[in-house]
């Protein structure tokens, strides 16, 4: 059951200034840097339950050598779950991935594992709306920036610190929400939305 | 609630969660579950944790479907990821569980099955259970136990004075609503 890209949480916060950026046109998604990390070049050697190839596809900014070069599993032995597992995590750990799975099939060069993953899409524009309270860029410096991966726990993260800073400010009424906007390309527009309540 | 999972036992999770066709007969190896802030839960991490469950969840339900399997495994991974925020409250409250605490533990629920520490450990690994699991299950059981005394029963009026079944009920629907108040800054995913 997964999480809907359009997202709206209501958070206690305070006012952050608006700011509407000019319009620029959606990122254009580079070609697929998919391709194959290694291969058992020896096959007499192998068993049928070892690894003869393992490729990487679904990367698109990501290269196929960065991806390759995080994983730990090799040709040549049979798939090991806690490598595999490990390799999973260094993954994640780019922050560039919003899902990755490993599948095993068996072609022509034998057993295939193949590391498919989804890259996170880019922030294209990143617009804070009805936050006349605060500067601008100080309730932005919560948030991602534009042109880098979306972040979600840092977007869940930002309305947390930006709700802190607002009842630091005593505004206790206030209300956050965020919507994210897919675009074509791999790209999005992250809106926040600021609903100022009464200073107490 | 950790206590009624451990004794009805988990599902058999996809085994193979493969997404096979005729054209592609590829097995799934690994996938993320869920996502609890910067982690991923991972399939193996979840069935790993719900393997000791199984066979008795099999044993005493073998009629039922792999729809009642798929709502167990649901069932664990929420207790996965609620364990994550429990684990964090503990580390903000210095709070800890020391091998004494789980060997006493351990102890007691021998006796109360009216078995020597040896024998619930035996039955324990014939259950599926090696000793190191059991041991890391018993530890986020106290834990857990810790972080509500701590954080769940002030919030519950007369505690003290409510019936055990009453208390147990309280618990419960306080625990949750806790858990979700902790939860609703963090960015959590679930995909199963």
């Amino acid at each position: 059951m997964r999480r809907a890209l359009f997202f709206a949480i209501a958070v206690s916060a305070l006012g952050c200034g608006s700011k509407t950026p000019a319009a620029k046109p959606a990122f254009e998604q580079p070609p697929s840097a998919a391709g194959t990390c290694a291969r058992a070049t020896i096959k007499s050697g192998l068993t049928s339950d070892s690894i003869a190839r393992i490729d990487v596809a679904g990367n698109f900014r990501v290269s196929r050598e960065t991806m390759c070069s995080a994983l730990q599993t090799h040709v040549g032995a049979p798939p090991d779950e806690a490598t595999l597992a490990r390799d999973v995590h260094a993954l994640w750990r780019m922050k560039r991935f919003d899902d990755i799975e490993v599948h095993s099939k068996v072609d022509d060069d034998g057993l295939v594992v193949r590391v498919l993953v989804r890259e996170r899409p880019v922030v294209r524009t990143f617009t804070i709306t009805g936050a006349a309270s605060m500067d601008a860029d100080a309730a932005r410096a919560f948030f991602g920036k534009e042109g880098e991966p979306i972040d979600f726990p840092a977007l869940k993260a930002g309305m947390k610190g930006l709700r802190v800073q607002y009842g630091k400010l005593g505004f206790k009424a206030a209300q956050v929400a965020f919507e994210v906007v897919p675009l074509p390309g791999n790209v999005v527009d992250v809106a926040v939305t600021v609903k100022e309540g009464a200073k107490s | 609630m950790r206590r009624w999972v451990a004794s009805v036992a988990v599902l058999a999770l996809a085994g193979t969660t493969a997404r096979a066709t005729a054209q592609d007969p590829a097995r799934v190896l690994e996938r993320v579950v869920a996502v609890v802030g910067d982690d991923p839960i991972l399939l193996t991490e979840l069935r790993k944790h719900a393997r000791p469950y199984v066979e008795v969840w099999k044993e005493s339900h073998p009629e039922a479907g792999s729809a009642d399997e798929g709502d167990i495994y649901k069932e664990i991974l929420q207790l996965m990821i609620d364990t994550r925020f429990i684990e964090e409250e503990a580390a903000r409250s210095g709070i800890k569980v020391t091998l004494a605490e789980i060997a006493e533990r351990i102890r007691t629920t021998a006796q109360r099955h009216s078995l020597t520490v040896p024998e619930y450990l035996a039955a324990a690994r014939k259950g599926g259970w090696t000793d190191n699991d059991l041991r890391e299950e018993v530890r986020r059981e106290v834990l857990e136990q810790k972080v509500l005394a701590l954080r769940v029963v002030p919030r519950i009026p007369n505690y003290e004075a409510l019936s055990e079944d009453v208390r147990k009920e309280r618990m419960q629907t306080e625990r949750r609503k806790w858990l979700d108040e902790v939860e609703v800054d963090t960015y959590v995913d679930v995909r199963l």
